[in-house]
């Protein structure tokens, strides 16, 4: 049985495949969906840049979480959704230690540039060190409902 | 006027490309500012020579100097008055705290070490006793600090440290005269009077398509930063107090502050650390790379021998103390800012100005580096076994 699914959202392909592969599971399960947003700010943090980055990532989402919310709402799907900062495997993890949720649900997320270099696949490290199971969804799963 | 032109689509091509490149690399756009800024005075120096880019042409100074004025303003806008108000006797310990020990510290390696002039020495002190508010409010709120007494504490702090970097910075090199007193007994009026006249000029005047606010803020700046100059300061100082006074009225004002970052990112901070980056001496750096080092291992050591204690005093644990003691070594803005007013002022010497640069970089990359490196893992792994963990804040919810 499962529960709660988390799904880790970014708004690129991947995670809208991801999203939609969870709403498929959530709806044959009556599973509720919570999902969560991280905003990851450029090294080193600046003054007024940091806040500004905040800012508008944070109206980014919550955009694209009405279009979720929509979707959601139309299956008859329970959903929450939550915007956090900092580093993405770290705040996936917690938020799945915190919830106690079942099943994580997650695009292929990997970071750009020397992010990716220097600390690898988001998708990686989740799998790695998640206490539950992760489902890693292709980007070419689009159907939806 | 064709050359204004060309030299103005030379400067945002360079603002264009150091903004892909913090895209692509996920690098502060100041950072990437500065190092395209040195980058490319160095090649466009090699090729055509080092007047090219104009970096003394009065319009582009005029535009850097407002970069730094309006970015130091919104800036201290950020403060969070009624924490501020709340626990400003701790916060002023230990902000002076984290000010003082790097100030001494890197004053002294820089006078008896590095054997620099008296005045080359104290303005490294001041160039490195910097810390950077953005940095550590980004990890409070990852850990969920921010809403803890440690983290309120911590975060005013850090603005007592900047702030007391840029009094430092107004005032240590400012000849004390008749004029100085002045300065300081205006200032001291206006600031008082800040908080009660401007909400009521907006509110009577404002939310128009004039721009009124604006206009109203940038003649405070560019009037206090007169002031500043005529008493031998500096404008960036009154130009923080500015934001911090105004911070529970203008800072509270989304929509102005937003319209204000337009202006600043879009347009003045480019020619302000572009301008920053220009100035450093590639070649200086390679003739001898030890000096910076020296500097940079100064800032960290004397900020950890000032920090550190104090995080532990609130009994936080060791790994948590750690991070934000190296997270409290940065300092991009304020940093850079003390080391262009030390070479335009004489203070220091291109040469000087290079590796404080190349110091104040290095200690804004490698302690987030090694603190993400090192730290990140055990959060990674064993986030379960941190009280601290369970105060994490989203930023929204829904």
């Amino acid at each position: 049985m499962i529960k709660k699914m988390l799904v880790p959202y970014n708004g690129r392909e991947q995670a809208d495949a991801a999203f939609n592969f969870a709403l498929d599971l959530a709806k044959v399960y009556g599973s509720e969906l919570h999902v969560l947003s991280v905003i990851q700010l450029p090294e080193p943090p600046t003054e007024v840049e940091t806040e500004a980055i905040l800012e508008s990532s944070t109206e980014y989402y919550e955009k694209l979480f009405r279009e979720l919310r929509r979707k959601a709402g139309e299956l008859g799907v329970k959903i929450s959704t939550k915007v956090v900062n900092g580093h993405a495997e770290d705040q996936i993890l917690h938020e799945t230690e915190k919830g106690g949720f079942d099943v994580i649900v997650m695009g292929h997320q990997t970071r750009g540039g020397l992010g990716r270099w220097l600390l690898g696949s988001v998708t990686n490290r989740v799998v790695d060190h998640a206490p539950c199971t992760v489902i890693v969804v292709k980007k070419e799963h689009k159907k939806q409902g | 006027m064709a050359n204004v032109w060309f030299l103005a689509a030379i400067w945002l091509g360079l603002a264009l490309l150091a903004t892909l490149l913090s895209i692509w690399f996920r690098v502060a756009t100041a950072l990437s500012e500065i190092v395209v800024g040195t980058v490319a005075q160095l090649i466009i120096g090699a090729l055509v020579g080092g007047a090219m880019l104009g970096i003394r042409e009065p319009w582009i100074v005029f535009l850097s100097g407002t970069g730094a004025i309006v970015l130091t303003f919104l800036a201290g806008a950020e403060l969070d008055p009624i924490v501020f108000k709340a626990r400003w006797k701790e916060a002023t310990v230990i902000g002076l705290t984290a000010f003082t020990a790097p100030f001494l510290g890197c004053a002294a390696i820089a006078s008896f070490v590095l054997h620099w002039t008296g005045s080359a020495s104290w303005l490294a002190g001041v160039a490195l006793s910097t810390t950077s508010v953005a940095v550590v409010y980004a990890v409070m709120l990852e850990f969920g600090l921010n809403k803890t007494d440690y983290g309120k504490v911590v975060l005013a702090a850090c603005f007592i440290n900047d702030l007391a970097t840029v009094i430092a910075l107004g005032l240590i090199f400012s000849p004390f005269t008749v004029r100085t007193l002045i300065f300081v007994a205006a200032s001291i009026v206006i600031f008082m009077v800040l908080p009660w006249l401007t909400p009521r000029f907006f509110k009577k005047y404002g939310n128009r398509p004039s721009e009124l606010e604006a206009k109203y803020l940038l003649l405070l700046l560019f009037g206090m930063g007169a002031l500043a100059l005529w008493a031998g300061s500096e404008a960036v100082l009154p130009a923080y107090i500015i934001g911090m006074v105004l911070a529970g009225t203008v800072g509270k004002d989304h929509i102005l502050i937003r319209r204000l970052r337009t202006l600043t990112f879009g347009l003045l901070t480019p020619f302000y650390f572009i301008r920053t980056g220009s100035f450093v001496s590639v070649p200086a750096l390679i003739a001898a790379p030890l000096i910076f080092l020296v500097l940079f291992f100064a800032k960290m050591i004397s900020k950890i021998i000032g920090v550190y204690p104090i995080t532990r005093t609130y009994k936080y644990p060791k790994g948590e103390a750690k991070y934000t003691t190296l997270l409290m070594s940065t300092g991009l803005t304020f940093g850079s800012i003390s080391a262009l007013f030390g070479l335009t002022h004489g203070v220091i010497t291109q040469a000087q100005y290079s590796y404080l640069v190349a110091a104040v970089i290095v200690s804004a990359v490698i302690p987030t580096l090694i603190a993400n490196a090192r730290y990140l893992p055990h959060h990674l792994i064993k986030d379960q076994e941190m009280d601290a963990a369970d105060l994490q804040t989203p930023i929204k919810e829904g």
